[in-house]
């Protein structure tokens, strides 16, 4: 059959059947239904009848034979496939895996009002280096009031850290709740590297702590980021000779560079806490500020225990950049903490603030700087590369003091680099940083940060 | 080093290997290798035709056993795994050294007819590019519309998909699956469903009957053996109640849904869109080189489909006689087009970006986020809860992209582009209209929105790939000359215009000629010719767009067209 076919016409049924007769089925069709409009010219072509009657379940030939890859393709492909079958092993295996286990995990689930009772799953924390954390999470929904959610945790790393976590909150998310937090924490390898904005990268030692801080806070305000918190609670801190790392801090300091070196204090803590912010978007702000004070006085248990208050203030702008999806944000970090009488003016070193955690300065190892005070000022260039993901570029300058006058701008700890930054929460996000300073380049992965 | 010297010596190998094929291969390649080969296999195969017009991949068969790739599982196999290979794939960039060397190293589409067509086959059905779908039977798609009658009984959960809904029985025992629209937008999936599936059953592909309907709780009752989980307990009515929260409200409280009719046969579940159906001895195409499925993109543009994947089709085994039968291919589920999600109105990267977009990540990575991105500009978010977020302003035909990458979408060449635009361009204003219609939308502003875009899009898809591809087609012989269309100045995007025409005789001792044409004939008388064969190849003159190849074969004192093709 070939596509010859004839115009509507007078002579066309005659064409047809001259067609017919040398065995080509040809129909003929005019623009069928009064309402159809023929987008291609007057329908002088007309298709082949056989386009829309012919009895498909009939036999009848095929188009062309069986597809399959041509020789000299093949030819070609195959050394490769060799060379990467291990490779495409794995990937077959990953998405075997994924798919026998998606349903169960990724399929969308219908919302229902969160369970009452007890629930476990698993829960992974990440410290620095190979000081990754695992153990059980158990979740009570409903204990005491329905309004309730326990948390509580136990982890343990191959270091021997220990870790156990417990939260609940009461009345959530009413405007007054109440919120109750503990932590017990031993750690036999805690960096030192000395007192002081001078201290040297080369006296890192190791030292146990072990610390319990129990808080109950009665917030005010429904939403964490716009909330008053008056706090109380206990804190006892115990340093210990260390192990699993060496050297350790007796090898490196005498002990009169360390207050209250292996000496535990036991204090009374209570102040106020509270946030503010104003954000277009808690996940990923691109426009607006957050503001985070923390004020507490520490009591001392026993006389020789140290009196001191403690100090935390945070602030953060978020400045889009001729765009809304490109933030530049600018954070400031002002902690301290200062003797208020009481038997001894020393502060233990292992409560002095240090650049750890929230306060770390990017380029270098976690803890290794500390002092009476801290200050840290970064500027963020973020821009999102995939969906909610972010790229960011960094430059911070961090120094700590042993007072306000002593901090000197050409004495900071500066940072640059750049990294990767996904909002999981309003409260935190997950963050890869990598960043270059005088002593190297630091890569920190961090799970649950606040910023 | 080991994997090293492997890696040096495949390569090597590779290049002796390709080196060898192109030298050995050229004839072929020029003369479209598998397209010859298979005209060559078709003289010795009593059961290929290649002029044929319809595939018959019907013939009946036991039941093939139920199969479909895991969702999950080629969700990371098209999102990433296969991206990343496709980046490092060497054989690829030697194959583009060749094509830039002049072979034809991409592989065309197989299943084509002669005339550049896909056949007639359980995948598709030539309709309204060959013969215009009337407008009333555009409005009514596969079927005379009818809705499910009330009242429903609900007999199971919808599982997958994120989409809330549940599947009845009605009145009348006819199954039906119920998916409800996004709480806050009446009419947007089902809207963007109705239309959709109307256009693309106009255009050629199976699609279910679907309906767009309203019903309020008390026409819903619960089978008393429904089960809400695995473990046993009772789909009670807070469980529907919670189901029902999850849609959309009209003014006069009943609920926005459309439904969508039961398929006949057996479900043996979604085809994949790479390779062929474990079983089924009709299925002799690898799904990625059909015609059909690689000139979908153009329509999946063309609509805003940014679904599309494997799980959108489903393929039902329908009993002949004797528990023999045959595969038929649905195109399911294209409420994810227009402006509609299933939560919402769509993301406004969907159809500009894959979910993971190696080119665009590393485009905003190394600009620190300077490029604008095209999903960006465009001003997608319309305010019309029905529609969602749909433009045509920056939409450019060849840039969209679905959610993930697609195996035939990406082996796309111009002629199956070429051959997708001709089907988009076929549809007239008014059909447009029609489908538009089926979506019933209580919007006046919906209809008017989603028609203008529709047309507008429409032309710059055919714009687009008949700037590519010389838009001659629809050849046929009169009067002793070869007459034919030109499609880009019968849609009135261009006007009259003339043509050059390169005659190659086989036969017959006669010389080439170049004539120019000042109107889509070409009388053959003038050529003079003994010859048993002419090879034509057909331009529009001062264009760039590729030519038309027509080859006709003497017959009696006659011509008949006996090949077609584009580019």
């Amino acid at each position: 059959m070939s596509q010859t076919t004839s115009k509507t016409g007078p002579r066309a049924p005659i064409r047809a059947l001259l067609a017919l007769l040398v065995g080509q089925v040809v129909l003929l069709f005019g623009a069928s239904g009064a309402e159809a409009q023929p987008r291609f010219g007057d329908s002088t072509w007309v298709a082949p009848g056989a386009v829309f009657e012919a009895d498909s379940t009939a036999d009848g030939p095929r188009v062309a034979p069986r597809d399959h890859e041509r020789g000299w393709e093949t030819v070609v492909r195959t050394p490769f496939r060799v060379v990467f079958f291990p490779l495409r092993l794995v990937a077959t295996g990953f998405e075997a895996g994924v798919g026998h286990f998606g349903p169960r995990f990724l399929d969308p689930k219908p919302k229902h009002p969160p369970k009452r009772g007890l629930s476990v799953g698993p829960s992974v924390a990440m410290g620095t280096g190979t000081d990754i954390r695992l153990g059980p999470a158990f979740t009570y929904i409903g204990l005491p009031t329905a309004n309730t959610k326990l948390r509580a945790t136990g982890t343990w790393s191959l270091q021997d850290h220990r870790h156990i976590k417990f939260r609940e909150s009461l009345l959530t998310p009413r405007p007054v709740s109440v919120l109750v937090a503990a932590d017990y924490d031993f750690k036999p390898t805690r960096r030192f590297y000395g007192i002081g904005n001078d201290a040297l990268k080369t006296n890192l030692g190791y030292y146990l702590l072990e610390s319990t801080i129990a808080e109950a806070a009665l917030a005010f305000g429904r939403s964490p980021l716009r909330q008053i918190r008056l706090v109380g609670g206990y804190s006892s801190m115990s340093p210990r000779r260390g192990y699993n790392r060496t050297p350790l801090v007796e090898e490196i300091f005498p002990p009169t560079s360390m207050p209250f070196y292996h000496r535990g204090s036991d204090n009374i803590l209570y102040g106020v806490t509270a946030d503010l912010a104003s954000l277009d978007d808690p996940l990923d702000p691109s426009t607006g500020a957050h503001g985070h004070i923390e004020l507490r006085r520490a009591v001392g248990v026993r006389s020789s225990d140290p009196d001191y208050s403690q100090w935390l203030l945070e602030g953060r702008t978020y400045v889009p950049v001729f765009a809304k999806h490109r933030v530049l944000v600018l954070r400031g970090v002002y902690t301290g903490l200062k003797p208020r009488g009481g038997a001894t003016t020393d502060i233990p070193f292992y409560r002095l603030p240090q650049s750890e955690g929230s306060a770390h300065f990017a380029g270098y190892n976690s803890g290794r700087f500390r002092d009476r005070q801290l200050m840290l000022a970064r500027a963020e260039y973020r821009w999102p590369i995939v969906r909610r993901l972010n790229a960011l570029a960094l430059f911070e300058m961090g120094e700590v003091a042993p007072n306000s006058s002593s901090f000197r701008l050409r004495s900071t700890h500066n940072s640059y680099g750049g990294g990767l930054r996904l909002g999981l929460s309003d409260e935190s996000a997950f963050r890869l940083e990598m960043a270059q300073s005088v002593e190297g380049f630091h890569l920190v992965l961090e799970l649950g940060s606040t910023f | 080093m080991r994997p090293r010297n492997q890696c040096r010596s495949a390569t090597a190998v590779s290049l002796a290997a390709l080196l060898f094929a192109l030298g050995t291969l050229p004839d072929a390649v020029a003369a479209d290798g598998e397209k010859a080969q298979a005209a060559r296999q078709s003289t010795r195969d009593p059961n290929i035709s290649e002029t044929t017009w319809v595939d018959h991949d019907r013939r009946p068969i036991r039941r093939p056993p139920d199969w479909e790739p895991s969702y999950w599982g080629s969700q990371l196999h098209e999102g990433v795994f296969q991206p990343l290979s496709h980046a490092f794939d060497i054989p690829d960039k030697l194959f583009w050294g060749a094509r830039k060397m002049g072979a034809r190293t991409r592989r065309e589409a197989v299943n084509v007819n002669a005339f550049d067509e896909a056949p007639n086959s359980s995948w598709f059905t030539n309709r309204n590019h060959l013969r215009p779908v009337p407008v009333a039977e555009m409005r009514d798609g596969p079927d005379k519309p009818f809705a499910p009658a009330k009242p429903w009984k609900i007999k199971h959960r919808k599982k997958r998909g994120f989409s809330a809904g549940f599947q009845i029985e009605d009145a009348n025992k006819k199954k039906w699956l119920v998916k409800l629209d996004p709480r806050g937008y009446p009419q947007l999936s089902s809207g963007a469903d109705m239309v959709s599936r109307t256009l693309m059953h106009a255009a050629g592909y199976n699609v279910p009957h679907n309906e767009a309907v309203r019903f309020r709780r008390a026409d819903l009752t619960i089978d008393p053996d429904l089960i809400r989980g695995t473990k046993g307990e009772r789909f009670t009515e807070a469980d529907l109640d919670t189901v029902l929260a999850q849609g959309a409200v009209f003014a006069d409280g009943s609920y926005s849904a459309y439904a969508s009719l039961f398929l006949p046969g057996h479900a043996l579940g979604a085809p994949s869109m790479e390779r062929r159906r474990p079983g089924d001895t009709n299925d002799w195409y690898l799904h990625r080189n059909r015609r059909e499925l690689r000139g979908l993109y153009v329509l999946v543009a063309w609509i805003g489909d940014w679904d599309s994947k494997d799980h959108q089709w489903l393929d039902m085994f329908t009993e002949t006689r004797d528990s023999l039968g045959y595969v038929k291919h649905y195109l399911l589920d294209v409420g994810s087009s227009l402006g509609a999600g299933a939560k919402g109105p769509k993301g406004l990267r969907s159809g500009y970006e894959y979910s993971f977009d190696l080119g665009w990540t590393a485009r905003r990575l190394v600009t620190f986020g300077l490029v604008r991105e095209p999903w960006r500009r465009a001003r997608q978010e319309t305010g019309i809860p029905s529609v969602g977020n749909f433009e045509s302003e920056v939409f450019k035909p060849e840039d969209f992209k679905s959610r993930l990458p697609h195996p035939a979408f990406r082996l796309m060449t111009d002629r199956d582009g070429y051959w997708g635009a001709k089907i988009v361009a076929s549809f007239s204003n008014a059909q447009i209209a029609a489908a538009v219609d089926a979506a019933k939308y209580e919007d006046p502003r919906a209809r008017e929105f989603l028609v203008r875009n529709l047309i507008i899009r429409r032309d710059k898809i055919a714009r687009y790939w008949f700037s590519r591809m010389a838009p001659l087609d629809f050849f046929w012989m009169q009067d002793g000359g070869l007459r034919f269309h030109d499609l880009a100045v019968e849609v009135g995007l261009e006007s009259a215009r003339s043509y050059v025409v390169e005659i190659e005789p086989t036969g017959g001792g006669t010389p080439s000629k170049r004539l120019s044409l000042n109107s889509p004939e070409l009388p053959l008388h003038s050529v003079g010719t003994n010859a048993s064969r002419l090879s034509l190849t057909i331009s529009v003159a001062g264009n760039k767009a590729k030519p038309a190849h027509v080859e006709l074969t003497r017959k009696g004192n006659g011509w008949v067209v006996t090949q077609v093709r584009h580019g």
